[in-house]
């Protein structure tokens, strides 16, 4: 699998600023506007990490978790919630329900390079470990 | 009159009326009682033996106020129990112009000149002499409360004048009782008891209950249907107190009528003033709410509309940095990205402080050693103190335990750290202390700074207050101390800032509850 992290956020700013970063670190990256392009890009086969925006009109990033949960996409694959607004309270019950991490905007680009390898290098090992 | 046919008692009697210089006819009978009657004249007092009486003393009492003057003539039954407190129950009627009691009792009386005593137990004649029936009159007639003696066929016999225009001068009367106080009912003669209404009416039912029931010094709150002045359709409020009476061997009923309308109306008044001073105060509170919720939604969209676009501008303006070369343009470029990072900085502060604020309490708590978790934070500002020459100092020696929370309570210490660290000369000294008793934990950052002066104490955690009047200071947000407080405050703890005075250093204090609150009382209430 060549794509490995997948931005999805509705601004096309940060979509850009994010692929930016991570190509620039030489990293493999796609970026949708909605969380349907997500599930979609889910389906046809997408497996690594999803950096997924929280605020989204629609579906927002809740919702979307929710439907990858119905439809098994989540497993195998690593979801880092990329936000502007979260309190700690949400950020607490996020990471206890399927979300590995969050990252705040505006983030610092090296430590999105950090979390984004780190988690990479989870990605390699859990499907290893759930077998 | 002294009637009893046992010598003990009378010579008891006879020692207390002699005492009181009262002259006496002794009696031995009840038959002697009655024909007495028609030899002497009425006696004042007729002291009643109550063995005299018998088994049956109403049947003798009731032949005593046929043949006597009940209103001139009173009775004091000389009862034998030891608690003469208690007087027979069943002596009912007539109890207006009959007292009971043992001999103490009948000394009593004549000691405080409460006999004769034909308004009951509680009518005190000590101070008014009444010397004649003039005298009596000018009392009644000029008592300050409408005072009606009404007969059991609701005629008024007599009235005072207060407040009332349809009594005689004399204070007698021959109207009904409805007449008098002006009843709108009563076919417009104001005739008690002849229309449907007076079934209803309360007066009439506190009367017919003193008639029926013989209750003495009866109270009762009262509405009346009669015109008011001021407003036809409003109703009058009065306390009615009633009595029964025994005169000229009729039953009568005293009635004081005290118009309570204006105290009744006062206390409307208030209670509805009452009702709207709450709703009044839901109300406020309500829109207080409704703008708290709507501070709080707007400040988080502004936190997100403002994070957004950041986000570009924080992540890849560094990127220029390796690409320019002119000395000019790197320097403004680090102007670019310093005044955008002064901007993510307030955007952060300002959230975080909404967060705090939005919190109520800790959320979880967590036990800390103090030593540690300073060592710990000493050692993320290593690179700024070395670049400064600052001495950074942990006093703290021995372990501290606190239990705080901890994302809280680091966030806290680095905000103080920053502040000190920022307000500190070149190599200067910033030194962190605490200091424990049983009831809290003090722990203190010290600066050899540019100090403070006392009215900078206080305003220092206000929000986005500044120092610095010109607010230039960009490596400033003016919220670090009103974060700081946030958290001390949401700890139960107390935050206060001392200082020498401008150019000698500052202390910024926190003082923590040794432990939970929660902790401290379990074991207060052992």
């Amino acid at each position: 699998m060549s794509k490995q992290i997948m931005i999805v956020d509705d601004d096309p700013a940060v979509r850009y600023t994010v692929l930016e970063v991570l190509r620039g670190a030489d990293m493999n990256a796609i970026a949708v506007d909605s969380g349907e392009a997500c599930l979609e890009e889910l389906r046809k086969g997408f497996h690594g990490v999803i950096l997924l925006d929280i605020m989204m009109p629609g579906m927002d990033g809740w919702d979307t978790l929710e439907a990858m949960k119905r439809e098994g996409l989540n497993e195998g694959n690593i979801v880092c919630m990329l936000t502007a607004v979260i309190s700690p309270s949400e950020e607490m019950d996020s990471v206890k329900d399927n979300v590995l991490d969050y990252v705040r905007k505006p983030f610092d680009p090296d430590g999105l390079i950090a979390t984004a390898k780190e988690y990479l290098s989870y990605l390699r090992t859990v499907p290893d470990e759930n077998e | 009159m002294l009637a009893s046919d046992d010598l003990t008692t009378r010579q008891a009697v006879k020692v207390i009326l002699r005492k009181y210089d009262q002259p006496v006819t002794l009696v031995s009978s009840a038959e002697e009682i009655l024909h007495a009657s028609q030899e002497e004249s009425t006696p004042q007092t007729i002291i009643l033996d109550a063995r005299l009486a018998g088994d049956d003393p109403i049947a003798l009492l009731n032949h005593i106020f046929q043949t006597y003057e009940s209103h001139k003539t009173h009775v004091f039954l000389l009862t034998h129990h030891q608690n003469s407190a208690n007087p027979p129950r069943q002596i009912p009627r007539g109890a207006a112009s009959v007292t009971f009691g043992g001999l103490e009792d009948l000394e009593n009386r004549f000691q405080s000149r409460s006999l004769p005593n034909r308004f009951g137990n509680t009518t005190d004649l000590r101070d008014v002499r009444m010397g004649s029936e003039e005298e009596f009159m000018a009392v009644f007639l000029h008592a300050p409360i409408p005072i009606y003696l009404i007969d059991t066929e609701g005629h008024v016999l007599r009235a005072n004048r207060a407040k009332n225009p349809y009594i005689d001068a004399d204070g007698t009367s021959s109207r009904d009782l409805g007449y008098v106080l002006g009843c709108r009912h009563g076919e417009g003669q104001g005739r008690c008891g002849t229309v449907p209404q007076c079934k209803r009416c309360p007066l009439h039912m506190v009367i017919r209950e003193t008639i029926r029931e013989d209750r003495c010094f009866h109270r009762k709150e009262i509405s009346l249907d009669v015109p008011v002045e001021t407003d036809p359709s409003e109703k009058i409020y009065a306390l009615a107190s009633t009595t029964p009476l025994w005169i000229d061997r009729k039953k009568m009923v005293l009635l004081f009528l005290e118009d309570i309308s204006e105290l009744r109306r006062s206390q409307e008044l208030l209670a509805e003033f009452n009702r709207n001073l709450e709703s009044l105060v839901a109300r406020r509170t309500e829109e207080v709410r409704a703008l708290l919720e709507q501070k709080k939604e707007f400040i988080r969209q502004l936190g997100h509309d403002l994070r957004t676009p950041l986000t570009p501008l924080v992540a890849l303006l560094p990127k220029f940095r390796a690409s320019l070369v002119d000395p000019k343009e790197r320097e403004m470029l680090e102007l670019i990205i310093n005044n955008t990072e002064y901007i993510n900085q307030l955007v952060a502060k300002t959230l975080d402080l909404m967060f705090l604020e939005n919190q109520a309490g800790v959320p979880e708590r967590q036990t800390i050693d103090l030593r540690v978790e300073i060592n710990n934070i000493l050692a993320d500002f290593a690179p700024v103190l070395q670049d400064r020459n600052i001495l950074a100092v942990n006093a703290v020696e021995t372990p501290v335990r606190l239990c705080v929370d901890v994302l809280q309570f680091k966030e806290m210490l680095l905000n103080l750290l920053s502040n000190a660290v920022k307000f500190s000369p070149e190599h200067g000294q910033v030194t962190i202390s605490a200091a424990t008793n049983e009831r809290e934990v003090t722990v203190s950052v010290s600066d050899t700074g540019m100090g403070m002066t006392p009215e900078q104490f206080s305003r220092v955690f206000d929000e986005f207050y500044k120092v610095d009047p010109s607010r230039h200071d960009r490596s400033s947000i003016g919220l670090g101390l009103s974060i700081c407080k946030r958290i001390v405050e949401n700890h139960e703890g107390r935050i206060w800032i001392e200082s020498p005075g401008l150019g000698k250093g500052t202390t910024v204090y926190i003082a923590l509850p040794a432990r939970r609150p929660a902790e401290v009382g379990g074991r207060e209430e052992q």
